[in-house]
């Protein structure tokens, strides 16, 4: 018995040593630093305001493939002001991919498309934005298909068309009103492309910018006034574009819709999942991360230059329906729409 | 026999064909057993087919039951989500109408559906109106006997009720209706199957049975009824060859045994009175006896004569049978076969490439026949068929395996040349065995081949394809062509030297007849006009209507392989049903050239037709009259047509000789055949199907008004025949 554990122990023993020194050894000969192999893969993530199912779903896709990927998060908590530290870190960090969530986030950490002062931004390190309305106007790349710097992306808005396809489909709507931030790059190029659509699918749109307030800026105490308005001018629905402003004050928004007897359509998930937009068609936010992971792969396992990956988008969108919403304004979906959309009920329910 | 006469014998030849068959049973007790026969077979099929439609019906409505089931149920589900889960009630849903319609789209089995609140009121209604399903809803709740199954039948339809569950207004009820009418077409699909079937089930027995009875039993006892009666008239020096030992066989064993024994016989006595004769010292006794020998030997005759062939013309019929039955197999769905392959982005119109393997196939059949026909001299019948065989089913089994246009066309280019071959083999097989007075039957016996393909080939065909696919249907060609071969290898066993007749070598025309002979008979007006105006038109018909156009406009008009087939199988029993008619009267009036005009015009009318596509008819109608009425029409010419150059052959049997204006004659039509896929393909891209349809009619009249003129202007010298003949 003894003899058999020592003989165990000296077994053991060399093959440790040998283990090591072929490890180091190995080491040696290699570059020190190879990620997914010595080391999982670094991405470092920057939100805007904590982790949302777009993350769950980048996470889930390298679970799914066994993929080692080391996640480090950032918020900056609905500021920009928050950034220079988070650039600080990720230059010291330096991972193997960095994640932006939103405009704002991305404008902050990789910055616009040739800044003016670059040192100011992460520039040197493959970038990755997800949940950006509009990059191209926003100036983050150059166009869909050729990025113009080593960035790319998901876009995650339904095209224009098919959002107007939609309110179209689900009922018999003449005339809609948009109600928007002037101030807005975003804001204006969504009302520039319904006013071009519109009347394609033989809508009549109402276009009412929110008036500006104290330091040019818009101010919410109109916003009553303004869905009054939009009623009054024979408005049957109102439309919410992917507006910061607007989603900010989803709430007091849908509400007062609501109160007026107006239907919401949004473009984006939050007036649906916060406020109360009666229904949207928009992207899965936990199918959007899995899109954007694909992406991420590309750059991370295949070493593509991130520049090369066009900005990708899914090829299907959800329809959500808010049925408490659609009670209180006395508005049902047709049945095609029950057999295809997703629902769901007011937040206070 | 008057000249006259002659060629109205000669011109009866066609004429006998299908009602020689038939006439022959009048006085054969053997073919009266093969009527029996299949007449038991009918009424055993029809009773067996009976019961089985009688099963399909009890079998199709669980199904559509069924049907209406899942429909109804997935629907139910979706409507009680709406009003229970999301709480809209059921008064308030939106667009009902409109999903009921999408779902009516998707599923043509179901007729309508409705949804009914809980006290009973229609809410909403999808294909019929709202007053027809008020009604329907009232016979449901007033007939208490089906009060409690939930489905009902209710007029024309099946209704099914499934429980909606709803909020606070209580349950209310989805009603799925599927329409009876639905199940009765299918139905009546599958009877019309069952019955063509059924059908070519007869016409095979009917084609085998004949085949073995002809062959084995009514020829040789033909043969032996012949010998005993020249017995009869004193003459005992044939004998029979015996090739069986089944019953027959040995009859005609012992039939021979006895002229043996008589010959025997007859010489032992020979010898005797030779011996007497001899004896005798006596001249006028020796001379006396000689008178007698003399005598006897006029009134007998023993020498060991000729071996009498039995007449073998009959046994070509099977094997012939086959062979067309395997090619006719891919005529339902040739076309679309091709249309699958053909590639999409040469500079050819998608017409053209289709119609081009059709149009190669009739090329390469054309040129092998002649060609064919200088083998069979050389090699004999046997050989020439079962090279034929063996080409087409190279073509068959390539054109089962084909990866593309190129070699699809190919191996049916190398099945043309085998059906060339197989048919200039068959051909001389017959007009080399049949003795000259039975050489009209046996012409029959090689029509009544053919036809007998070209009915049972289509609809079988079609159904098979619609089972098995295209390319597989090509492999059953393939093994009924091997099957064929395998026949001819056994029938044709033993060689037999066919003793040569000058007068048979109608196989090499465009050999023996030069450019001298060809100008002569260009230079004749009966000749050229028949055969511009009336022949080549006919084939061109065959080729480019009935195998080009037909299976495509059909297909286009949403059938299916089986029932393209059945259509196509019209052409066959409207030609076999009224040739009879067209012959028996051909040769009574003798009046060939109105017969020509007649059916032609007969054949465009039908076309025509087609005209009042979609107003007064519906296309399929159209179609089926055209056809039928080319059935029709090439029955009632075909007899005259043969005649009429019979005519002009036996005018030139001194210059040309009667077998190579025949000959030339049937070189020149299969032109038709030729052009016929090409004209149906001009004539499709430029006015459509219905206009080619029209354009084919147009075409017809056209060419037969033309050979009218020509005709007419010809009264004057009416029998010009007989001036022909008149240094006779």
């Amino acid at each position: 018995m003894n003899n058999r554990f020592k003989l165990l122990k000296i077994v053991l023993t060399v093959s440790l040593a040998l283990a090591t020194t072929f490890s180091s050894l190995s080491s040696a000969m290699e570059p020190e630093d190879v990620p997914g192999f010595t080391r999982p893969f670094d991405v470092f993530a920057v939100l805007w305001r904590g982790e949302t199912e777009v993350e769950a779903g980048f996470r889930e896709y390298f679970n799914q493939r066994g993929i080692p990927v080391r996640m480090t998060v950032r918020s900056l908590e609905l500021d920009r002001g928050n950034a220079p530290p988070i650039i600080e870190e990720i230059r010291r960090v330096k991972p193997d991919l960095v994640y932006t969530w939103g405009t704002g986030t991305t404008l902050s950490i990789l910055g616009p498309l040739n800044p003016e002062e670059p040192e100011k931004f992460v520039q040197d390190i493959p970038g990755m934005f997800v949940l950006v309305a509009y990059p191209i106007s926003a100036k983050i790349v150059e166009s869909f298909e050729n990025t113009g710097r080593p960035v790319t992306g998901v876009s995650f808005l339904a095209s224009i068309e098919s959002q107007l396809k939609a309110i179209v489909d689900y009922g018999k709507f003449q005339k809609i009103a948009v109600i928007y931030d002037q101030t807005s790059s975003n804001s204006r190029i969504n009302v520039e492309s319904l006013k071009e659509k519109a009347p394609e699918l033989g809508l009549e749109l109402v276009v009412l910018p929110v008036p500006l307030g104290e330091n040019d800026k818009p101010d919410p105490e109109k916003l009553t006034e303004l869905i009054q308005t939009a009623k009054n001018e024979g408005a049957q629905l109102l439309y919410m574009g992917p507006d910061s402003f607007i989603t900010r004050h989803g709430d007091l928004f849908t509400s007062e819709a609501i109160a007026a007897g107006l239907p919401t359509f949004a473009s984006t998930q939050a007036p649906l999942n916060g406020s109360r937009a009666m229904f949207g068609l928009v992207s899965d936010y936990h199918t959007l991360g899995k899109l954007a992971a694909t992406q991420a792969e590309k750059i991370l396992i295949d070493n593509q230059n991130p520049q090369d990956l066009p900005v990708v988008s899914l090829s299907r969108f959800k329809l959500w329906i808010n049925i408490d919403v659609a009670r209180e304004v006395t508005m049902y979906p047709p049945m095609d729409m029950i057999a295809i959309a997703d629902f769901k009920t007011s937040p206070q329910n | 026999m008057t000249a006259r006469a002659k060629a109205s014998s000669v011109g009866k030849r066609a004429s006998q064909s299908i009602v020689d068959v038939f006439r022959r049973e009048q006085r054969s007790l053997l073919i009266r057993l093969v009527l029996l026969a299949v007449l038991v077979l009918v009424l055993g099929q029809s009773a067996v087919s009976w019961f089985a439609l009688d099963g399909f019906d009890q079998e199709l409505e669980p199904q559509l039951h069924q049907k209406a089931t899942v429909v109804g149920n997935a629907l139910a589900e979706q409507f009680s989500y709406a009003t229970e889960e999301l709480e809209i009630p059921v008064q308030d849903l939106v667009g009902v109408e409109e999903y009921f319609e999408s779902v009516l789209l998707a599923n043509d089995d179901i007729k309508y559906l409705s949804l009914i609140d809980a006290s009973g009121k229609l809410l909403f209604v999808s294909g019929i109106s709202r007053n027809e399903m008020n009604g329907i809803m009232r016979a449901i709740v007033s007939d208490e006997s089906q009060a409690d199954s939930f489905a009902s039948a209710v007029g024309d339809h099946f209704d099914s009720a499934f429980e909606v569950s709803g909020g606070d207004g209580g349950n209310s009820e989805l009603h799925v209706g599927v329409s009876s009418e639905r199940v009765r077409s299918h139905l009546r699909e599958i009877f019309l199957e069952v019955i063509t079937i059924v059908v070519i089930c007869w016409l095979v027995t009917f084609e085998f049975l004949l085949f073995f009875i002809v062959a084995r039993v009514e020829k040789p006892m033909e043969t032996i009824w012949r010998i005993m009666s020249e017995g009869a008239r004193g003459k005992f020096s044939s004998w029979l060859p015996v090739r069986t030992s089944d019953e027959i066989g040995q009859l005609i064993t012992s039939f021979n045994r006895t002229l043996y024994d008589l010959r025997h016989r007859y010489s032992d006595f020979v010898f005797d009175v030779k011996e007497t004769q001899d004896a005798q010292i006596d001249s006028t006794i020796s001379e006396k006896i000689g008178e007698v020998h003399h005598n006897v030997k006029q009134r007998f005759q023993f020498e060991l004569g000729r071996v009498v062939q039995i007449e073998a013309a009959d046994r070509i019929r099977v094997p012939l049978f086959l062979f067309i039955f395997s090619e006719e197999l891919t005529r339902s769905f040739l076309p679309l076969y091709v249309q699958k392959y053909a590639p999409t982005d040469l500079m050819l119109s998608a017409e053209l490439l289709i119609g081009l393997p059709i149009t190669l196939f009739m090329v390469a059949a054309m040129i092998a026949t002649p060609l064919g026909g200088g083998f069979v001299d050389r090699v004999g019948v046997k050989k020439v068929f079962l090279t034929g065989i063996v080409m087409a089913f190279i073509g068959f089994v390539g054109n089962f395996y084909t990866q593309g246009y190129t070699d699809l066309v190919l191996f049916r280019v190398l099945t043309g040349i085998g059906y060339g071959l197989v048919f200039i083999a068959s051909e001389s097989w017959v007009s080399q065995n049949a003795r000259r007075h039975s050489r009209a039957s046996a012409t029959g016996v090689f029509v009544a081949a053919v036809f007998a393909g070209i009915i049972c080939g289509p609809p079988i065909g079609g159904i098979l394809a619609d089972r098995f696919g295209f390319e597989a249907t090509f492999l059953f060609s393939a093994s009924l062509a091997v099957i064929s071969g395998l026949i001819i290898f056994q029938v044709f066993g033993q060689s037999e030297k066919v003793e040569e007749d000058s007068d048979q070598k109608q196989t090499r025309p465009a050999l023996i007849l030069g450019f001298k002979g060809w100008l002569t008979l260009m230079k004749d007006l009966r000749f050229v006009s028949v055969l511009i105006f009336a022949a080549i038109p006919g084939k061109m018909m065959v080729a480019g209507f009935v195998a080009y156009l037909v299976p495509l406009y059909l297909n286009d008009l949403g059938h299916n392989e089986p029932s393209i087939g059945r259509i196509l199988m019209l052409y066959g029993i409207a030609t076999l049903l009224c040739l009879t008619i067209g012959a028996r009267f051909a040769d009574r009036t003798e009046k060939y050239g109105t017969m020509v005009s007649l059916g032609t015009i007969v054949a465009g009318l039908g076309c025509l037709a087609a005209l009042f596509s979609n107003v007064y008819v519906d296309p399929t109608t159209a179609v089926v009259l055209a056809i039928a009425s080319l059935g029709v029409g090439h029955a009632l010419t075909l007899t005259s047509q043969n005649s009429i150059i019979q005519q002009v052959a036996e005018r030139y049997r001194y210059t040309l000789g009667r077998a190579s204006v025949i000959g030339a004659y049937r070189l020149c039509e299969r032109f038709g055949m030729v052009a016929g896929p090409l004209i149906a393909v001009a004539l499709i891209s430029g006015f459509g199907y219905v206009g080619a349809i029209v354009g084919f009619g147009v075409i017809l009249i056209g060419l037969i008004s033309l050979f009218v003129v020509t005709n007419l202007t010809k009264t004057n010298t009416p029998m010009e025949t007989e001036v022909g003949l008149a240094n006779e």
